[in-house]
């Protein structure tokens, strides 16, 4: 966290050298709630910035293409924002705002599903070279294949950096679920591609 | 120690998420167990595999509008509800107008009146639905244009 200091609601942004460049975007999601509930729409900004790349990629990993992650995350954070007003701002903005993206992308699935728009398979969800295409194919298939709970402890972990405690938090379930979600998450992807980590081992 | 727990445990220390006593007990027991040992070996070159996997990006481009396509979309939200209250009114206004040319019309039975009255209530709404609709694929369409 940079150091600011508050003044009201507003966030001035102690800048050695740098002119002070927007200053909402230094506001915590406390300080921005708080801000967008006394009227100042834009501060949502500040929210919306600091959690987009992760909203995307986590949207990513439930919808699989690129333009709907961004399309299904944005709409995530409308809803949160025309939501905002049953939001505790006692609690994390992330988990509540993670319950509205996954619920989003759920339906978006289900649509999807109901006017048979059947994801290419591999559509693209990790980054792959040439050379590590089949082992990347493999990996996601092991990914998609576990249960929703095992998945979105994964995603998080790996894809979204987080720690155990803040997947926890994430998903609300006790550190020690998460601990044996991802050990038993990691055993079956282990094993999906076995045959290209002992070819690594050589 | 089963081996379960301990292989859950080396997971965890892979993880760098253990505390001093657990990273203790991971250390102690691979040094003696070779099963586990073998564990932890194939648990790191996953984890080394694992760390390299990263999702697939949208343009920098996409990141720069990203939060104004929020807001221009919440607005258009907004806009389109307002639009269709307001065409909604004209619509029944208008009609209204109409209905009543035909209803003070003291040759036509009451019973034709009704109906017409029905049948005009109804094309009304389904005009609004179906206008309703169109407007709005259109604007999630026009939408995706934009991101390109
Ligand atoms: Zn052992």
């Amino acid at each position: 966290m940079r150091q600011v200091q508050v003044v009201g609601y507003r966030t001035v942004h102690v800048a050695q050298n740098v002119a002070p460049v927007m200053e909402r975007r230094d506001l915590s999601d406390s300080e921005a709630i708080q801000a967008i509930r006394a009227g100042d729409r834009e501060a949502y900004k500040a929210i919306v910035e600091r959690y987009m790349k992760r909203a995307y990629g986590i949207a990513l990993t439930f919808v699989r293409n690129t333009q709907d992650a961004l399309d299904v995350s944005q709409m995530a954070f409308i809803k949160a924002y025309k939501n905002l007003k049953r939001f505790d701002a006692e609690r994390p903005f992330f988990p509540w705002f993670y319950r509205i993206l996954r619920n989003i992308c759920l339906d978006h699935l289900k649509r999807a599903s109901r006017r048979r728009e059947i994801p290419l398979e591999d559509a693209g969800v990790l980054k792959t070279e040439a050379e590590d295409y089949e082992m990347k194919r493999m990996l996601w298939q092991a990914i998609e294949d576990l249960p929703l709970e095992q998945r979105e402890a994964i995603v998080l972990r790996y894809f979204e950096g987080m720690s155990y405690k803040e997947v926890a938090e994430t998903l609300e379930i006790p550190i020690g679920t998460v601990m044996s979600s991802l050990h038993y998450a990691k055993r079956k992807m282990k094993k999906a591609i076995g045959g290209f980590l002992g070819e690594e081992a050589k | 120690m089963d081996h379960e727990r301990m292989n859950e445990l080396i997971s965890s220390y892979l993880d760098n998420e253990l505390d001093e006593e657990g990273r203790r007990q991971v250390e102690e027991h691979i040094e003696k167990c070779p099963e586990c040992r073998k564990e932890y070996g194939e648990m790191a070159r996953f984890e080394e595999v694992m760390r390299k996997m990263t999702l697939k990006q949208p343009s920098k481009e996409a990141w720069q509008v990203y939060s104004e396509s929020v807001y221009n979309r919440m607005e258009r939200g907004i806009g389109w509800i307002l639009l269709s209250i307001g065409a909604m009114i004209i619509l029944f206004f208008s009609g209204y107008q109409i209905v009543k040319g035909f209803i003070e019309d003291p040759t036509i039975p009451v019973i034709v009146k009704a109906g017409i009255l029905l049948g005009l209530a109804g094309v009304v709404i389904l005009l609004v639905s179906v206008v309703r609709e169109r407007v709005f694929v259109n604007r999630r369409e026009r939408y995706k244009e934009i991101q390109k």
